[in-house]
């Protein structure tokens, strides 16, 4: 869900997340040093501190909020895993790979699933592990396996810009597993944890009381709705609370626009529908918390 | 020490309360530092909640092991998927040793044929595969499988025999017992040919017993691979992350091990082989009775030290995800989040592994009063002293040489011809990436395009004439060091500018825009970390190798602790230290980037190497030397910088170079750390869909990069061994 373009700038679905905490917090969404690490070496980089938060595609599971010493701030993608199969081998579903070659990039909650999917409903598999996705990738491409798996978004993504013939390959409709995915911070900062919590939030239930990129400037200084104007500071208080300044939320999203528009701008291009991402009153489970 | 070692005399006018005084100090500050390491590494994994202790391999470990020696399953505990990479850490290493090995004495006896063709022929092999890494021949190797053999795709579901994919080779497999059987028995045939009477009788008669039942056993455990609905099924499977490694462990192990080979046949006299002869043996008779076992003196111990090599840099595998113990020990790291614990793993496995070898080397070499040369390590293996044949008289001497030579000729003009019609004839020269893929040749504007990005990276565009200025500076040093006659001037202020200006250059501040670490990546990047790397290395290299001989045991202690320790661990062990521990090793305020923490980790590393080769050259020198000065009146530590040191440093020259060249090389290991050098440049270029065919061209742009680099410094070093030999020095190892 981020790419380095040609010109040396970060893109991406979890860069503007980064953007938006940055805005919210020093006033300026450019103030960012972005990070790439491997999906084995993601959590040692925030444990040890040479990073403030880990936003990209980690999942949110048990073992790794309780024992690794980080928590994780809330979920701002609702995601599953899949798999990516060709299409001419006549795979409908994941029951069907029994004993085929699997793709998988190492250190990742999918690595777990797939053994523990099989294990659960009594078939086979090879299991070809690399350090990287890219190296999965391309192994997947090359033929080494007949399936690489992965959480269905970076399939859809893979599959779209990465295959000779997309239509060619085929990500499976079943998931496998849930996959919430969220930012994560060390837990020895309960403020900065709170923080990143609530900036997530802002996002979000700015699209839920229909606050835009746009029109944020002018809600904030017209806007009667007593919600709104404790978001965007117009009424003081949650800044304080949360130690920051007072235009924290109206920062964040005068930088990269409410939640919906964080999707259309990065994720909607690939032709990957919102479906669970939507808010909770269009049916999706984006819960907005009370802005209170 | 041997008896030989040049003991320094003790100096009397120290006194003795001082020498107890300066070890109880180094003792001290030792001690000092290991307990602030400790003390910060606790507070550090109690503050961010990170468990620790050892009781986390009983947990299930959940993840699945793509190919085992024993069975294992995701139910079972990490101590088991642990012994599972380890099982294929020493299965790979056994299987390279023994091609290598094999393979190696091939190539040595073919850099000695009488035949001019052969030597040379045999010679470029050994010239290009030492002066390429390691890890760029395993991704070539691995590259040309996936790429090269057929998919499984192309097999019909249902059939049945021995099948070779680009998932690896489906033999037919007869099960383990049978072949054990099989080779007791050879054994027994072997034995009982020396043997007479009752003794041979029943030997031959048990060992037509075990043959029968390792021929009954086969028949019972005979299965042959059946192409299933994905995958072959069933017989002896071994995949081609397997076969990758073997090839290229091998292979590259095989270039060191034929010099190595040749330099200790051609050490025994010419009149053994010469005698043997008179005496009626055959050729392979007088090599394998008379000749070998004389060289054997001169091969064992540094042929030792290349299958340790072997071992460690089957850590490789990380890299192409074949599932060896760092590979495993890197997942349980990530799945449990306890990194300290997860070194100590590697650091143990790999220096047991390592004691246990050279154990047995030790006793099998004492068995056969084998004993280490007079020389130290240090010394380089002298190329043989009698005078070659001239050129054409061999080739066509007799009808086996000539069919040798024409077989040769035929064989190497088959490669040329291939190699030229895919460079040349059929490539593309001008066009994009669509003219590329419609012919069958090289695909040169790929490099074109990508030669920037691969040598630069991604450092911001305005700024890149910098990282180029570091290349040519780098180039012209290289080039300048070539010429004898520049070196007593211009070579070192060169290097000293070289040196001093890159990090400048990179990095910027003091008039240039300043770039972060995170934005170096290319060639430079490469340059910066081995040079520094030798020359960091240095002065840390002469104190350990003094260290290692003082007379005090605290000193001595330390500093063969540190260099044992590190040269057991793999390199790739090290950099994951440097890497991913360091910050939990030092208190919270200090953050070092990860470049400089790779640096480093590369120069502990090339210390460690450096202190051998400075001991060697300290061992190798007269203990006359040593006298004189202490006749002369000099003190200790003038002696030592006067007289012994120098002479020790131009004695071990050209080992340190050949360790400049190793550097080089092992600057690719950075890249499964997260630093981008040349060779991930390289990968990183044909991973966007337009180039993705054209990963040959790829590596072999980069690796003629390294190949001119380490070539030139190889060239460096024969002109300082060159230097050496001509000029009457009084290194004389004959008192």
């Amino acid at each position: 869900m981020s790419e380095l373009t040609p010109s040396g700038e970060w893109r991406g679905f979890t860069i503007d997340y980064c953007r938006a905490l940055a805005a919210a917090v020093l006033g300026d969404p450019t103030k960012v040093r972005f990070l790439p690490t491997a999906s084995n070496k993601r959590f040692t980089i925030l444990q040890t501190g040479e990073a403030d938060v880990l936003s990209r595609t980690t999942t949110w599971t048990l073992t790794r909020d309780v024992e690794l010493g980080l928590n994780f701030v809330g979920v701002f993608y609702y995601d599953g895993q899949s798999f990516l199969v060709k299409r001419d081998e006549g795979i409908e579903s994941a029951k069907d790979l029994d004993g085929a070659a699997i793709c998988i990039s190492k250190g990742t909650t999918s690595e777990l699933n797939t053994a523990d999917y099989f294990s659960r409903n009594g078939l086979r598999y090879r299991s070809v592990v690399y350090e990287n996705p890219e190296e999965a990738k391309l192994a997947f491409f090359a033929d080494r396996c007949d399936a690489m798996t992965t959480d269905a978004f970076t399939l859809t993504t893979i599959r779209l810009s990465d295959a000779e013939r997309p239509q060619d390959y085929v990500v499976l409709p079943d998931y496998v597993s849930r996959e919430p995915l969220g930012p994560v911070v060390r837990s020895d900062d309960e403020q900065w944890f709170d923080i990143n919590k609530w900036v997530l939030n802002a996002l979000i239930a700015a699209e839920d009381l229909r606050i835009t990129q746009a029109n944020v400037e002018t809600l904030r200084s017209s806007s009667p709705d007593p919600e709104i104007q404790r978001l965007l500071g117009a009424t003081p208080g949650f800044g304080r609370a949360l130690g920051l300044p007072e235009t924290w939320a109206y920062q964040a999203l005068r930088a990269v626009g409410n939640y919906g528009e964080i999707y259309e701008r990065n994720i909607a291009p690939l032709g990957v529908e919102r479906g669970q991402n939507q808010l909770t009153r269009d049916g999706g489970l984006m819960y907005p918390l009370p802005m209170r | 020490m041997t008896s030989l070692s040049p003991r320094l005399k003790p100096w009397t006018h120290r006194t003795p309360w001082s020498a107890w005084a300066l070890q109880i100090a180094a003792a001290l500050v030792v001690g000092a530092v290991v307990t602030a390491i400790a003390l910060a590494t606790q507070e550090n994994l109690a503050d961010r909640n990170i468990r620790t202790g050892f009781d986390f391999l009983q947990n299930r470990a959940g993840f699945a092991i793509g190919e085992t020696l024993f069975s294992y399953a995701p139910a079972d505990s990490f101590g088991r998927a642990l012994l599972a990479g380890l099982g294929n850490t020493l299965s790979v290493s056994a299987w390279a040793i023994v091609i290598s090995t094999g393979l190696g004495l091939l190539i040595g006896l073919a850099r000695l044929s009488d035949n001019a063709l052969v030597r040379s022929v045999s010679g470029a092999y050994v010239e290009v595969v030492r002066n390429l890494p390691l890890l760029l021949q395993l991704f070539v190797w691995y590259a040309l499988l996936l790429h090269g053999a057929p998919a499984v795709a192309t097999l019909q579901e249902g059939d049945v025999g021995a099948f070779i994919t680009n998932r690896g080779a489906a033999l037919p497999s007869l099960g383990w017992e049978g072949p054990l059987l099989a080779l007791a028995a050879a054994w027994l045939l072997v034995w009982s040919r020396g043997q007479t009477g009752a003794r041979r009788a029943t030997a031959w008669a048990a060992c037509a017993l075990l043959s029968a039942g390792a021929a009954g056993l086969a028949f019972l455990r005979y299965e042959a691979p059946v192409v299933g609905a994905f995958e072959v099924q069933g017989g002896l499977q071994l995949s081609v992350e397997f076969i990758a490694l073997v090839v290229a462990l091998s292979v590259y192990t095989s270039a060191y091990l034929a010099e190595i080979v040749r330099g200790g046949l051609s050490t025994v006299s010419r009149g053994q082989g010469e005698a043997a002869q008179a005496l009626g043996l055959s050729a392979p008779q007088r090599l394998w009775h008379v000749v070998l076992p004389q060289a054997l003196r001169i091969i064992l111990p540094p042929m030792t030290s290349w299958h340790l090599n072997t071992v460690k840099n089957s850590s490789l595998a990380v890299a192409i995800g074949y599932p060896e113990v760092v590979s495993v020990i890197d997942t349980i790291i990530s799945q449990t989040g306890q990194a300290v614990e997860g070194v100590v793993l590697i650091i143990l496995v790999f220096l047991s592994t390592s004691l246990i070898l050279s154990l047995a080397m030790n006793l099998y070499a004492r068995r056969n009063a084998i004993w280490e040369p007079a020389a130290g390590p240090g010394t380089s293996l002298a190329p043989p002293e009698f005078h070659w044949p001239k050129w054409r008289s061999h080739l066509f001497a007799e009808p086996r040489q000539a069919a040798l030579t024409l077989a040769t000729a035929a064989l190497v003009g088959l490669g040329v011809w291939a190699a030229f019609d895919w460079l040349v004839l059929q490539a593309v020269f001008v066009g994009d990436a669509a003219d590329c893929r419609r012919a069958a040749g090289a695909c040169w504007p790929f490099v074109q395009e990508n030669a920037r990005f691969i040598l630069l990276g991604s450092y911001p565009e305005p700024e890149q004439w910098r990282p180029a200025a570091v290349i040519v500076l780098f180039a012209v040093s290289l080039l300048a060091s070539l010429v004898r006659r520049l070196w007593s001037h211009v070579v070192p202020a060169l290097w000293a500018i070289t040196l001093l200006a890159s990090p400048w250059l990179m990095a910027g501040g003091l008039g240039l825009v300043g770039v972060a670490t995170d934005k170096w990546s290319g060639l430079p990047v490469t340059l910066l970390l081995a040079g520094n790397a030798v020359v960091g290395a240095f002065p840390l290299a002469v104190l350990l190798a003094l260290a290692r001989r003082s007379r005090s045991p605290v000193f001595r202690w330390i500093a063969t602790g540190f260099i044992e320790v590190v040269r057991g661990v793999p390199l790739l062990g090290l950099l994951f230290i440097a890497a991913v521990l360091f910050p939990l090793l030092v208190p919270a305020e200090m953050t070092i980037n990860a470049f400089l923490r790779v640096q480093i980790a590369l120069v502990l590393f090339t210390a460690a190497y450096m202190a051998e080769a400075v001991r060697g050259g300290l061992l190798s020198l007269n203990k006359g030397q040593a006298e004189a000065g202490q006749a002369l009146g000099l003190s200790r530590w003038a002696a030592l910088r006067a007289v012994i040191l120098p002479q020790a440093l131009i004695a071990s020259l050209p080992s340190l170079v050949s360790i400049a060249i190793s550097e080089v090389k092992n600057t690719t290991l950075v890249l499964i750390v997260g630093v981008f050098d040349l060779l991930q440049m390289a990968r990183l270029a044909y991973v966007p869909l337009e180039w993705r065919p054209f990963f040959v061209e790829a590596y072999l742009f980069v690796g003629l990069v390294y190949f001119t680099l380490c070539f030139a410094l190889s060239r460096i070093a024969a002109t300082i061994e060159r230097a050496k030999a001509g000029s009457n020095a009084s290194i004389s190892r004959h008192d």
